[in-house]
């Protein structure tokens, strides 16, 4: 499985997202907002601990954060990026 | 302007003239200058000054229903009063030497027995007594402590520039990405404390819950980091017990809650559940006590997102 097949299954289980599938879910969706999946700044929340929980990586860095929010896409990229993962 | 200001802080109270007055009387004679200037400025608020005296009258008419208009009257003054002097109390704390007050504090060896476990620690603060008492006493916590806060339209602004205290803290401005939460997830799984104001909802997540008789909208966010960082909430409640004096109570709330058996929402509702049976307590017991100037019983329903949207129990 895809890292970013990987991210939206955790996602929609740790956020305990209803009515969505990971396959409604495009790589370059924007997780928040209303043109997106329509996360919100609590899901934010989840998904720190979520980086954290899974693959040991934080996001201290505000400004890298806007960055790797913004899709899986974005969130995979990072991920890789901090653990080399494929 | 009034509109404004009842939102951000307090209900239009003072500008920085009148500020500037109330400092130097506090620098050249203590508190008591102060508070007999405060005697005389009072009709000022509670005559001619609409909007002061609406922000008030919320609380009052829950915390009395059966007041009529003179009873009500009476205690508007009083509570303009009360809040005066613990405005005046907070510029004390800023100009004068820290041994001129009087703090009961006895649950700080609690607080330092909770940060000691380093999973991090909610302090939620209220808009009652004076919060500035309780961060004035955190700084010799032996873990940094954050403020989630927009300092800048705080009462608490003048504290913090008064004392020259503001490096102490670290502010995470409510503006700022995620409402400041991601900053917020961060220090909390550093294990430090994260101090919050719990009765404002700001147009955030919101449960609803009695409180004084009518259903109000108490934010999620503090119990949602706990839940989700599994970090521990301690209520804070201030009250002035006399002229430079006042008493700090602290309440674990996370305490005895199993949060591995609760779903998020259970642990949620039971937390600020606990939250508000703790202010009902602290409003019958200090009734003039209470500085949430604004509506908060009728915020906007719009802005109103149910805690169960895109959430599976």
């Amino acid at each position: 499985m895809s890292l970013e097949n990987e991210l939206k299954e955790l996602i929609i289980k740790d956020l305990k997202l209803v009515d969505i599938t990971p396959e409604e879910i495009k790589d370059d969706d924007f997780l928040f907002g209303d043109e997106g999946i329509g996360l919100d700044s609590l899901d934010a929340v989840e998904l720190v601990v979520l980086l954290q929980k899974h693959y040991q990586v934080e996001t201290k860095d505000l400004e890298e954060s806007r960055e790797v929010f913004t899709s899986v896409k974005t969130l995979a990229d990072y991920v890789r990026s901090k653990t080399g993962a494929a | 302007m009034a509109e404004q200001l009842n939102k951000e802080s307090s209900p239009a109270f003072g500008n920085n003239l009148g500020f500037w007055f109330f400092h130097t009387f506090i620098r050249l004679g203590g508190p008591l200058p102060a508070y007999l200037l405060l005697i005389f400025i009072l009709p000022y608020y509670l005559l001619i000054r609409k909007s002061a005296r609406r922000s008030a009258s919320y609380y009052l008419k829950h915390r009395f229903p059966k007041y009529g208009s003179l009873r009500r009257f009476f205690a508007t003054y009083y509570h303009f009063l009360q809040f005066g002097k613990v405005l005046i109390d907070q510029a004390c704390m800023g100009i004068l030497e820290r041994d001129r007050f009087q703090v009961k504090f006895p649950y700080k060896e609690e607080l330092i027995r909770i940060t000691g476990q380093k999973k991090g620690m909610v302090l939620l603060t209220t808009h009652a007594g004076n919060w500035m008492t309780a961060m004035a006493t955190m700084d010799k916590m032996e873990v940094p402590v954050n403020l989630l806060l927009n300092v800048e339209n705080s009462d608490g602004r003048h504290f913090f520039d008064l004392s020259k205290r503001r490096d102490e803290f670290k502010f995470i401005s409510p503006n700022g990405f995620m409402g400041g939460l991601v900053e917020a997830t961060n220090v909390l799984n550093s294990g430090e404390i994260l101090s919050i104001m719990g009765d404002r909802t700001e147009g955030a997540r919101a449960i609803y819950l009695d409180f004084l008789g009518e259903k109000a909208p108490f934010p999620v966010a503090p119990y949602h980091l706990a839940y989700v960082t599994g970090a521990d909430i301690v209520v804070l409640l201030t009250a002035r017990t006399g002229k430079l004096s006042f008493s700090i109570e602290a309440h674990c709330i996370t305490e005895g809650v199993d949060r591995e058996k609760l779903s998020r929402e259970e642990t949620i509702k039971m937390l600020a559940s606990n939250y508000v049976t703790l202010l009902e307590k602290y409003t019958s017991e200090h009734p003039f006590m209470w500085y949430n100037f604004f509506n908060f019983w009728d915020e906007g329903e719009n802005n109103l997102k149910e805690i169960t949207a895109h959430v599976k129990n």
